[in-house]
């Protein structure tokens, strides 16, 4: 018998296990200036293993509140779109899928 | 990311805190770091560690007065800010089942304010319902009868207005009352824990017709629910109370923008944190309460409760120290009366000189 935690990661508390992300969510904060630099330096270079999963929402500081907010932003549009990430920018309604 | 884009069974990660918020809709969903999540881009996968689980198990239905905030407040000042660490907080019993999505998502929203992995509802009919708004059907979780590390029970009947003082959440306490009412320099309503729109539904009921009396913002947390809210006229009637609504999003909560506190100011915010230096510098304080909590405080300009009372604050009694003798409890200089309200103002001195004022 099992918590629901347990039914989901597929093993008992305190075991370790691997297993696939259903869906990867980051924004313009963490995704941007943070998780963009460390895919780089990792030598992602936008070719992630399943793009279709990843999620980037602007949120936290949107619309930008200063230039360099906005340098950012417009960096980790450019990325995404590369990545194949699913992008919900200003004004963007939440997408489904 | 409330807006079908989790389902129950998925594994779900995000860069952020609060990604545990998905938990209500039976997914594992929980908060990475941005280099995890940068290996997650790359890899498709990761790792865990299977997380043991406390049950709350939620028994009876609110008062009119409280909503699912009163609960997480309460829950989370019973279990402590460490309380939970890396553990999972599964909700269960009738009290979790009658909750709405929005409520659900409150609650699961602020699981890691007491270190939680992330909290949990098993999907049902309720969770059904939510998702079909988006086109998805889904399959119910039925719990088993599954090996917990705590149970912890709640009476929602028995719940009250609660309030999450500055700085550091949940440390008052338990029943301590609220000195008066403070006034307020400004409200903030929105956020992922109460953005939603059923929160600005209940907000614009309470000030309908009526004007605040501090600054008051209002922050829809998505660009959907303040598309409802404009069609409904929710939005026209918190602005012709005379709030202030923003663009959707985290507005003032993490301190960068719009609506960001003053040195010295007061708040009260419907938020999930009131740490130090977060949503304003400079020994800003601010109050964390539920949306009635906020709209009765609004429209007077001062801390006060849905019914127009004290407030009560959330919060188990304060961890001090495990070595702790009875001069340390109250010093011998002050036993040269028995007047109890006298050593309620020196308890513990000697120690922390702050807490009793506190």
């Amino acid at each position: 018998m099992s918590t629901l935690s347990e039914r989901i990661l597929g093993g008992p508390a305190g075991s370790y296990v691997d297993r696939d992300v259903d869906r990867a969510f980051a924004h313009d904060g963490t995704g941007g200036v943070l998780a963009m630099e460390a895919y780089r330096k990792m030598g992602g270079n936008p070719k992630p293993a399943r793009p279709e999963t990843v999620s980037i929402i602007y949120d936290h500081i949107a619309p930008a509140n200063t230039s360099h907010t906005a340098s950012l932003q417009k960096e980790l549009r450019a990325f995404a779109a590369a990545a194949g990430f699913v992008l919900t920018d200003v004004g963007v309604a939440s997408a489904t899928s | 990311m409330s807006e079908g884009r989790a389902l129950p069974g998925e594994v779900v990660v995000g860069a952020d805190s609060h990604s545990c918020t998905m938990g209500a809709f039976g997914a594992f969903s929980t908060g990475v770091g941005a280099t995890d999540m940068a290996a997650i881009w790359a890899e498709g996968s990761t790792w865990f560690r299977v997380p043991e689980t406390i049950n709350i198990e939620l028994t009876g239905r609110l008062p009119a007065c409280c909503e699912a905030k009163d609960i997480v407040l309460t829950v989370t000042g019973e279990i402590g800010m460490d309380g939970g660490t890396y553990r999972a907080l599964e909700y269960t019993g009738d009290g979790a089942a009658a909750l709405s999505m929005a409520g659900r998502l409150t609650l699961c929203n602020m699981a890691i304010e007491c270190g939680a992995k992330t909290g949990l509802f098993y999907a049902d009919k309720t969770t059904q319902e939510y998702l079909a708004q988006y086109g998805h059907r889904i399959e119910r979780q039925d719990p088993e009868d599954a090996t917990y590390c705590r149970e912890l029970p709640v009476d929602l009947s028995d719940m009250e207005p609660v309030l999450s003082v500055p700085h550091r959440g949940y440390r008052g306490p338990p029943g301590h009352r609220v000195c008066g009412h403070p006034p307020l320099d400004q409200v903030f309503v929105g956020t992922c824990t109460n953005g939603r729109y059923e929160d600005l539904e209940r907000f614009a009921h309470i000030v309908r017709g009526k004007e605040v009396a501090c600054r008051t913002i209002v922050i829809p947390a998505s660009r959907a629910i303040m598309q409802k809210a404009a069609e409904s006229g929710v939005l026209a009637e918190i602005i012709a109370a005379g709030c202030m609504v923003g663009p959707p999003g985290c507005g003032p909560c993490l301190g960068m923008h719009m609506g960001v506190l003053g040195e010295g100011e007061v708040a009260l915010s419907t938020a999930n944190r009131n740490f130090k230096n977060r949503m304003g510098v400079g020994g800003a304080e601010y109050y964390l309460g539920s949306v009635a909590t906020a709209a009765a405080s609004a429209l007077k300009g001062e801390i006060t409760s849905p019914e127009g009372g004290i407030m009560t604050l959330s919060g188990p009694a304060v961890c001090i120290g495990t070595d702790i003798d009875t001069d340390l409890v109250i010093a011998g200089r002050y036993l040269r009366t028995k007047d109890t309200s006298v050593w309620a103002e020196h308890v513990f001195e000697d120690l922390d000189p702050t807490l009793a004022p506190r």
